[in-house]
């Protein structure tokens, strides 16, 4: 069996806010068609180093590797800043809070990125998207706006917007904390689906459901450190830390 | 008493009617030129550079707090000094030249109309939703990108009430040109009540001019807000 091509590499990130240091050095390797969640309680800084693996938040230290290209971090200062815009666009991200951009309509959301990073001619794009929301399920919402979806659908949106830019994984910042619980369903379907495509996909979430079910390894922070970390089955049947045993005690 | 509003040489309302048409061009003429400085001023205090910042903040603190009319003057006599110096020190036998008195009022009222825009384009700036623009920043879009295909539209619809406030301001503010001898319609408002001693006549019949030009701008400007808010206002 030959082993799967590293997708994303991030290595000892740390990132202090002022005196507070939020990151103590975590390392995580991301192969094609992983599926990474990534658990914790509220201030374990997961959503933070989500951020620094597209520089969304610029980590104080730390080397991360998208499909070859890296971007070594010293003392708060990404050492190759073009890379920047490279890596992000190869690397998608759906928001806890959706993010559309209010005032174009689902189509034109999608197509944004295409058109105006990869500079694809506005029919092909314009196809692509449409193919794309039909595959979340959205065929007849194309030409709203947001305020006129509802969350599920305007989450929806946001992950067909991540798709359409044709990247090497996805990153999901806690995708179904700001819905209604009757719509929480409707989005983690699709994130199944999209799991089931071996799709790369790494999720910060608190569906615990999700975690155990879809991801092929669970991360836990504690405190800016991973406790532990492996294969779902083998965590949840026994956990070998007393803070993990306690987190899935509490959210069950 | 309608003789008195009659066109031509018995009557004022040509010489109103005038007026009126100097005080609709130097407003028009004085938007452009104000949402431009307003920009500018937005930009510079909004600017990750220090002394950008200063000269941002100096500008809206400066002409904010100054008498507009005071500005007026500041600007009349004080570029044409700066003119006649210059025409003379390019060529030493230029005649003495006037600084027009509507090129005065148009840069008077426009850093006027600008430092309040700043104020109102910065305020808006900083009521965008900071998510849409990390997705944007999200898919590897630039920042220039991200300001023109994001921002900016979204902009208007957050500065356009305020705006709006200021061009009505501004409109009114015209009537001070009157002082520099620019032939507006207060001006000729006030040459007409000295020639006929008709005050509460011509004065009404400004008012009711005045308020008429507020009341169009409001309706335009309601309407504007409307097509800003489309796909906003409909929501689920």
């Amino acid at each position: 069996m030959t082993k799967p091509e590293t997708i994303l590499k991030a290595e000892d990130i740390h990132k202090s806010f002022g005196r507070l240091e939020v990151l103590k050095g975590i390392s995580l390797e991301a192969r094609n068609h992983d599926v990474i969640s990534i658990l914790g309680s509220s201030g374990s800084g997961k959503s933070t180093f989500l951020r620094c693996l597209n520089f969304l938040e610029i980590p104080t230290s730390g080397k991360v590797t998208v499909h070859g290209e890296e971007i070594l971090v010293k003392n708060g200062k990404p050492q190759n800043v073009r890379h920047i815009e490279d890596i992000r666009s190869r690397l998608g991200m759906v928001f806890q809070q959706f993010n559309l951009w209010t005032h174009r309509t689902a189509l034109e959301n999608v197509m944004e990125g295409p058109v105006q990073v990869k500079r694809e001619p506005n029919a092909e794009a314009r196809d692509k998207a449409e193919a794309l929301l039909k595959r979340v399920g959205l065929e007849d919402r194309m030409h709203m706006y947001p305020s006129q979806l509802s969350g599920g659908q305007q989450q929806r949106v946001a992950i067909a917007r991540a798709l359409a830019m044709e990247p090497d994984a996805i990153l999901f910042d806690e995708p179904t904390s700001a819905l209604d619980p009757e719509l929480v369903g409707e989005v983690l379907k699709v994130m199944q689906s999209l799991a089931a495509e071996g799709r790369t996909m790494i999720v910060v979430t608190h569906e615990m459901g999700f975690a155990r079910e879809v991801s092929s390894e669970v991360v836990f922070l504690h405190e800016g450190r991973i406790a532990e970390q492996g294969p779902p089955d083998e965590m949840f049947a026994n956990p070998k830390t007393e803070v993990f045993e306690r987190f899935i005690s509490k959210v069950k | 008493m309608f003789e008195l509003f009659a066109y031509g040489d018995a009557g004022w309302g040509d010489e109103i009617l005038r007026g009126l048409a100097i005080t609709v061009q130097l407003a028009i003429v004085t938007l452009p030129v104000g949402l431009f400085l307003g920009f500018l001023a937005a930009f510079a205090s909004l600017s990750g550079l220090r002394p950008l910042r200063a000269l941002g903040f100096g500008y809206t603190t400066i002409m904010r707090g100054l008498p507009e009319i005071l500005t007026l003057f500041v600007v009349y006599n004080g570029a044409g000094l700066l003119l006649n110096k210059g025409l003379r020190w390019w060529n030493p036998d230029a005649p003495p030249s006037d600084f027009s008195p509507f090129a005065a009022g148009v840069i008077a009222l426009g850093m006027v109309f600008g430092a309040f825009a700043g104020e109102v384009l910065r305020g808006a700036f900083q009521s965008l939703d900071k998510g849409q623009v990390e997705a944007g920043r999200a898919i590897g879009m630039t920042d220039r990108q991200i300001f023109r295909r994001i921002q900016l539209p979204q902009l208007w619809r957050f500065a356009l009430p305020g705006l709006g406030n200021l061009w009505i301001n501004m409109l009114k503010d015209t009537a001070l040109v009157s002082v520099i001898a620019l032939d507006d319609l207060m001006r000729m408002t006030k040459v007409a009540v000295g020639v006929t001693k008709q005050p509460f006549t011509f004065y009404l019949l400004a008012c009711l001019i005045y308020w008429a030009m507020c009341v169009l701008s409001e309706v335009v400007l309601a309407q504007m807000e409307r097509r800003a808010n489309r796909g906003i206002r409909r929501a689920v």
